[in-house]
């Protein structure tokens, strides 16, 4: 009787959420069955899961500003990744250690991430249209250029620059012993032999997420949300769509530095030269598995994006592996990931050029 | 004040060989290469790298922008020349073989891709580039656990020492220089690789004949405009896919040619920078996103190889790392693109609005 | 998109299995010619005695250049095609001899003997393998140390 009407119902609940996601969210859950099968510690796998996503948290919510003016995805996430690389070698070159280091690097990284990101902003507006791609190119000559400028640069700490010549950027710099973890290992709270939560990083990323979500609500942010989504009632409105999209990808610059100042203290060490590359695809990747479009996006698609994406990241070479004793751990990240934004990429938007 | 602008468009159609002009020709005598030296790696590259080229000219005239999705063209390529390796076949054979085999992997990748495009109109760059990534993501599941295991290897010698999978650098011996060397001329200390040459010529015949055809004339109209063509009961769709798989299938051509030359194949990552080096060289050459000719790929290839040649150690004298010298080249060529698209992007625009004022101020005096 | 072709006419059905039949024949055309097979020429005694190694010479393949071998010597040899010609000067004054063998198609690598070969002995030419038990690296430059055969 009523069950066609069910099927109707639920069918389009499925088309709706998006049959990848389901697949993607179905994936997970078959390797958490499998994991204690293939004795592979669903404690460690968790633990592994919530620092890879406070690590990468704030990168993809980056993503969120410029999705919402409709300047589509961030390919050109390097850009704020370049800010925060600037940030954190130079508090390291002053000495900064613990919670000076990360808060210096924050403020140090900051300008740099405005003024790129104004200066980003000003050719994508130009380019109304062809951004993503354009981005790309423009994140990619950018890293090279601070290539250059990493081994040219007037650094002088020992602990940053080559052994012998005394100049020039190593290609990976250790946060031992000056803010490594220090988010992390704030409040931390050991739950098991295996699980450590790291809630200041958490919290941080609560907190980061609480601010977007206000930002989004403000005057301003109704505004951007306008030029994205309705870009002739915008005009119509009197808001400036230029002023908007700037402050879009200024916004989502700056986060992206704080972003890789939270992945670098987790991770351990400071990534120069061609590490910030193909940083901006992950991000896209995950805030896109979480059910974003490319102009619309919100919070609650961020954190899920990021745990499904990550927890895949996690999950597959330790069970996988186990299962089929190989390694298929990167072929399924590349397919997946980019899976992912191609499904985005081809869905009908509303809003076309 | 229509001097003035004639003079502007100008600046900008050559904006970027211009600049990469001077470049390069201000690194020549900082490289300390000698012109014969310069001139012959230089003849060799041409005859290596054309044709790969040549592949992005019929997307961008269907209105497609630059099909980064040639890669999987030329993963098709590699994927022959496993096949041709794994049996050890030789010379012209071995290109052939390889060359049949990647023949219809390469259509069925282009229809599919094709298709994918179809679904992202007005996005079709950024998703080609996906496609790119996506697939190779494919092919290094099927070269490192299909070959040896589902896929049945005559040659262990190919394989890696676990028993399936592929060789991280496949010996490409039997085949190598094959079409460099079938009719080398050397002249003043260069050499020439005559039989390159010659099917690249053979190519600029077919793509001149090929947009006298019909469907040639109904990818010009659907890259001019899709509603007008459509009215006129073109085949939208079907030619945009159409486009691109001739575009996958000369890229699996141009990787075979590649390959020969170089002698060794990186299984995993030969066709890394694939897209990228024939986007850059096409832009150079002075192509747009909605223009490509002939010319413009000879000239992109000239002078973008040229500056690959001289550059790098060029930045190495200069600044006395060869570090630098790389980072400078790889940057020029990503910052040659953005700037071609910036302002491909930007005149567009123009255009646009120029049309948009005209229709207005049009409709005011009426 | 559901264009209004036929796909029907026998003219181009007949058409497309000769595309068919050309592609299958082509690419078995080019596997059969161009199969390049590896051949190590060796001039070794037999160990059990049955035949010494050739006091010098030079063997030259299918007219490819003439190359030393004094005794103990073991090259190799790149072969396009299943059909082998090979021509061996000999040092100590007998006659140049011309000798024709077959390589079988499957084979990669094979070690002919040219003693063996000489003395009209069965089998001259065997298959090598390259992963014999011993695992020896087998590469003709490099030194003394082939693995037995099979």
């Amino acid at each position: 009787m009523n069950t066609t009407d069910m099927h109707k119902r639920i069918k389009e609940a499925a088309a709706d959420f998006g049959w990848p996601r389901i697949i993607i969210a179905l994936f997970l859950a078959v390797l958490f069955i499998l994991a204690p099968f293939v004795k592979v510690s669903i404690a460690s796998s968790l633990s592994d899961i919530i620092n890879r996503f406070g690590m990468n948290a704030l990168l993809v919510l980056a993503m969120v500003p410029m999705i919402q003016s409709g300047c589509g995805l961030n390919f050109g996430l390097s850009l704020g990744v370049i800010a925060g690389l600037l940030g954190s070698t130079m508090a390291v070159q002053f000495g900064l250690t613990g919670w000076a280091g990360l808060f210096g690097a924050i403020a140090l990284s900051t300008p740099f991430a405005v003024v790129l990101g104004w200066l980003y902003a000003k050719l994508l507006n130009r380019v109304k249209g062809e951004e993503m791609t354009i981005a790309m190119y423009v994140g990619f000559a950018a890293v090279m250029f601070m290539s250059i400028m990493w081994l040219i640069l007037p650094y002088s700490s020992t602990n940053m620059v080559w052994g012998y010549e005394g100049k020039g950027l190593r290609t990976t710099i250790t946060l031992d012993g000056y803010w490594n973890r220090q988010l992390s290992d704030f409040l931390a709270v050991r739950l098991s032999d295996n699980f450590v939560f790291p809630t200041g990083l958490i919290l941080f990323v609560a907190a980061s997420c609480a601010v977007m979500w206000l930002f989004l609500r403000s005057k301003t942010g109704t505004a951007m949300t306008a030029v994205g989504s309705n870009p002739d009632f915008a005009r119509a409105s009197g808001i400036d769509i230029n002023k908007m999209r700037t402050t879009s990808v200024v916004m989502s610059t700056v986060f992206g530095a704080v972003g890789i100042l939270l992945y670098q203290q987790s991770f351990g060490f400071i990534q120069l030269y061609t590490a910030p590359l193909y940083m901006a695809f992950p991000a896209v990747a995950a805030i896109l598995i979480g059910g974003a479009s490319i102009n619309k996006a919100s919070i609650v698609q961020v954190v899920v994006g990021t745990i499904l994406f990550q927890g895949i990241l996690t999950m597959t070479p330790s069970v996988i592996n186990s299962l089929l004793q190989t390694d298929m751990s990167e072929v399924i990240r590349i397919v997946l990931s980019n899976g992912m934004i191609l499904y985005a990429l081809t869905r009908k938007s509303k809003v076309t050029r | 004040m229509k001097k003035q602008f004639v003079l502007k468009s100008f600046i900008a159609d050559n904006l970027v060989a211009v600049i990469f002009l001077a470049i390069t020709i201000a690194s020549i005598p900082l490289s300390g290469l000698s012109p014969v030296h310069i001139i012959d790696d230089l003849m060799t590259r041409i005859g290596r790298n054309a044709f790969l080229v040549f592949s992005l000219i019929l997307p961008i005239m269907a209105g497609m922008g630059i099909n980064f999705g040639m890669v999987l063209g030329a993963m098709a390529g590699q994927i022959g020349l496993i096949f041709a390796m794994d049996w050890g076949i030789g010379g012209m054979q071995g290109l052939g073989f390889a060359a049949l085999l990647g023949l219809p992997v390469s259509i069925l990748l282009g229809w599919i891709a094709g298709s994918i495009l179809n679904h992202a109109r007005g996005r079709e760059m950024v998703t080609s580039y996906i496609l790119g990534f996506f697939f190779n993501g494919i092919y290094q599941f099927v070269v490192l656990y299909l070959f040896g295991s589902v896929i049945p290897l005559h040659n262990r010698a190919i394989a890696l020492s676990r028993g399936f999978g592929v060789r991280n650098t496949l010996n490409l011996e039997p085949v190598r220089q094959v079409l460099d060397n079938a009719w080398l001329v050397k002249i003043a200390g260069v050499r020439l690789p005559m039989l390159s040459y010659a099917i690249i010529v053979v190519l600029c015949v077919f793509i001149v004949w090929f947009k006298k055809t019909k469907l040639g004339q109904d990818m010009r109209a659907v890259g001019q405009n899709q509603h007008v063509s459509n009215a006129a009961g073109i085949p939208v769709e079907k030619t945009r896919i159409l486009s691109i798989v001739i575009s996958t299938v000369l890229a699996c051509f141009g990787q075979i040619i590649f390959l020969q030359n170089m002698g060794n194949m990186n299984t995993y990552n030969a066709h890394d920078q694939t897209g990228f080096f024939a986007a850059a060289a096409i832009l150079v050459g002075g192509a747009s996103l909605t223009k490509a000719s002939i010319p413009n790929v000879f000239a992109g290839v000239l002078l973008l190889h040229l500056m690959y040649i001289v550059v790098p150690m060029a930045g190495q004298n200069l600044f006395g790392s060869a570090n630098i010298g790389e980072y400078f080249r790889q940057f020029i060529g990503y910052g040659v693109i953005a700037l071609s698209l910036v302002i491909h992007a930007w005149r567009s625009r123009r255009e646009a609005e120029k049309a948009r004022a005209l229709l207005r101020s049009e409709g005011e005096e009426a | 998109m559901k264009g209004e072709q036929k796909h029907g006419g026998t003219k181009t059905l007949a058409l497309r299995a000769a595309i068919g039949v050309a592609y299958i024949g082509l690419l078995a055309l080019f596997l059969v010619t161009g199969r390049t097979h590896t051949v190590l020429i060796d001039n070794k005694a037999d160990p059990a005695g049955s035949w010494q190694a050739i006091r010098g010479m030079t063997v030259s393949v299918n007219g490819g250049e003439a190359v030393e071998y004094m005794k103990g010597d073991r090259d190799k040899v790149s072969v396009k095609g299943q059909k082998m010609r090979v021509r061996v000067e000999f040092f100590d004054g007998r006659d140049t001899e011309e000798y024709s063998l077959k390589i079988p198609f499957i084979e990669d690598t094979l070690l002919l003997s040219v003693p063996k070969l000489a003395e009209g002995l069965d089998n001259p030419m065997e298959p090598f393998n390259l992963y014999a038990d011993n695992k020896a690296r087998t590469d003709a430059e490099e030194g003394e140390r082939f693995g037995q055969e099979p």
